[in-house]
């Protein structure tokens, strides 16, 4: 009977606590500020790091049936393997009709694809255009022509050294001429559109792939960094942190100045200025 | 953690919190409701914990803001489990990712607003754990300068206003959300009764924008009693 009674009395304690409206106690002041849902980290993207070139079966002013196309195909993509600025990549040049990559989806393994044309053959003469395109904006970065002379007799191009030599040449021009640069800074963005601070001085030309990573703003502000270090107690120089920077957008080059250009994002979510531009 | 649990179940509330089964209150924490091997990663435990972080942090702004004047229990436990639930992913994260920006981001927010329900001492260790919490999220992507505002709204709250403004001086020349900046100005003036310069700081943030609860909240401000 005295328990029932007990416990009746905590019930009723209970339900007019309830009723009442429990207000919580806080160590907050009234009229906090309200707490605003963090920004998501730009997502990091899985990037080749090298300059990829896919290099596609070679097209003819009229079809050969000797299939010099693709022998010329072949050609330049064991010369451009051999000099080893590129990361090369097979098109399936030795499947006419089947091609596995083609100038519209390029892009979706390589920066650029490497194609060329049989302009002219004649009796004693075989002649090619070359030209290496970006895979994105399909602008040219690299276009050369060469000839070969031919033997009587003769319908491939000449494996003799001095015909193959042209080839070579031709491999080793495309990389003197998309040099591998130091890298360059994001001085502005808006949207798609990224200012970077290298220009035709540097080498830049119009239709180079780059990526950006994202080392923006803040690096370099010590004086932050010491804030944040006696507020939180976190070193981060022992703790290992400092993730390396991720890379988070691809973009290419639309237009070159003497000092800057400006580049195209086609890949991640945006640019801050003082992002790192590595050239590939 | 235990002092997470500690602190979650002493916030001051005025009678001890039941755990009651609510239609709203989860009866286990989603994140382990992933079953299924594949799903046990990094992305999915973080998109989890975001889910659970954001639903706790608009209750919690519904409560600063004065739309809840009063917190029942059934409430309370909603709250509590979203929290919990948020931590337990983030924790998960964390193990498959030790480097994860964003499960160290969701921590710091969670024992923030921890924190910010307790009492005064209670929050004082999670202020401090979520003030950990940040620094690594800025050490990891100092690109991202979401976690120099929660320091200084957590340097604000513990009177630290020189550092505060340190961090506010540098949010406002990287003009990283400007109006959220000028609030905490405006607040932070307000701790150090000087509702005239407040005033000033809550009317530059609605000059300058932000997102729609600190914009009522300035209003709030600015319409509220002179000082």
């Amino acid at each position: 009977m005295r328990t029932e009674r007990r416990r009746k009395g905590w019930q009723a304690l209970l339900l007019a606590l309830v009723a009442s409206g429990c207000v919580i106690e806080t160590a907050a002041p009234k009229g906090m500020p309200p707490i605003v849902s963090p920004e998501e980290a730009r997502r990091g993207l899985i990037v080749g790091k090298n300059f990829r070139i896919v290099v596609l079966d070679f097209g003819a002013k009229e079809s050969t049936d000797t299939g010099l196309e693709r022998t010329l195909a072949a050609m330049v993509l064991t010369e451009l393997k051999n000099d080893k600025r590129f990361a090369v990549y097979d098109g399936g040049i030795a499947r006419r009709g089947d091609v596995l990559v083609n100038e519209e989806n390029a892009k979706e393994s390589a920066d650029a694809y490497l194609t060329g044309t049989v302009t002219a053959r004649h009796q004693d003469e075989v002649c090619l255009d070359l030209r290496l395109a970006n895979a994105v904006s399909r602008e040219v970065l690299f276009a050369r022509w060469e000839c070969a002379k031919l033997k009587a007799g003769e319908k491939e191009w000449p494996a003799n050294t001095t015909e193959r030599q042209k080839i070579t040449r031709m491999a080793q021009d495309i990389s003197r001429t998309i040099k591998k640069l130091e890298p360059a800074k994001v001085v502005s963005a808006d949207g798609r559109m990224v200012v970077i601070n290298k220009g035709s001085s540097d080498d830049v030309l119009r239709g180079m792939p780059a990526y950006i990573e994202d080392t923006g703003s803040s690096i370099g502000e010590s004086a932050i960094d010491d804030v944040v270090r006696s507020l939180s107690g976190i070193k981060p120089e022992k703790s290992g942190l400092r993730a390396p920077p991720a890379i988070v957008g691809q973009l290419y080059i639309l237009s070159v100045e003497d000092y800057r250009s400006i580049a195209i994002l086609f890949d991640g979510e945006r640019a801050l200025p003082g992002d790192t531009v590595v050239f590939k | 953690m235990a002092r997470f649990a500690v602190a979650l179940f002493s916030l001051g509330a005025c009678i001890p919190i039941p755990t009651p089964a609510t239609p709203q209150a989860p009866s286990q924490p989603a994140c382990y409701d992933l079953k299924e091997e594949k799903d046990k990663v990094a992305p999915l435990f973080l998109a989890r914990g975001n889910e659970a972080r954001d639903r706790a942090l608009y209750a919690e702004n519904q409560r600063l803001m004065g739309s809840t004047t009063t917190f029942g229990d059934a409430v309370f436990a909603v709250w509590t489990s979203e929290l919990k639930e948020a931590r337990d992913c983030y924790d998960r994260a964390l193990r498959v990712l030790p480097d994860s920006y964003d499960a160290e981001m969701g921590l710091g927010i969670i024992y923030f607003l921890a924190g910010v329900r307790s009492d005064a001492n209670g929050a004082l260790s999670l202020y401090s754990t979520a003030r950990q919490h940040f620094g690594r999220s800025y050490f990891l992507r100092s690109d991202q300068h979401d976690a120099l505002l929660y320091l200084a709204f957590i340097s604000i709250l513990e009177r630290r206003f020189e550092q505060a403004n340190q961090i506010l001086d540098h949010l406002q020349r990287v003009n990283h959300r400007p109006g959220e900046v000028m609030v905490l100005r405006g607040y932070a003036a307000e701790l150090s009764r000087n509702p005239s310069q407040a005033r000033q700081h809550f009317q530059k943030a609605i000059e300058v924008g932000a997102t729609s609860s600190t914009l009522s909240y300035a209003n709030l401000k600015l319409r509220g009693p002179q000082p």
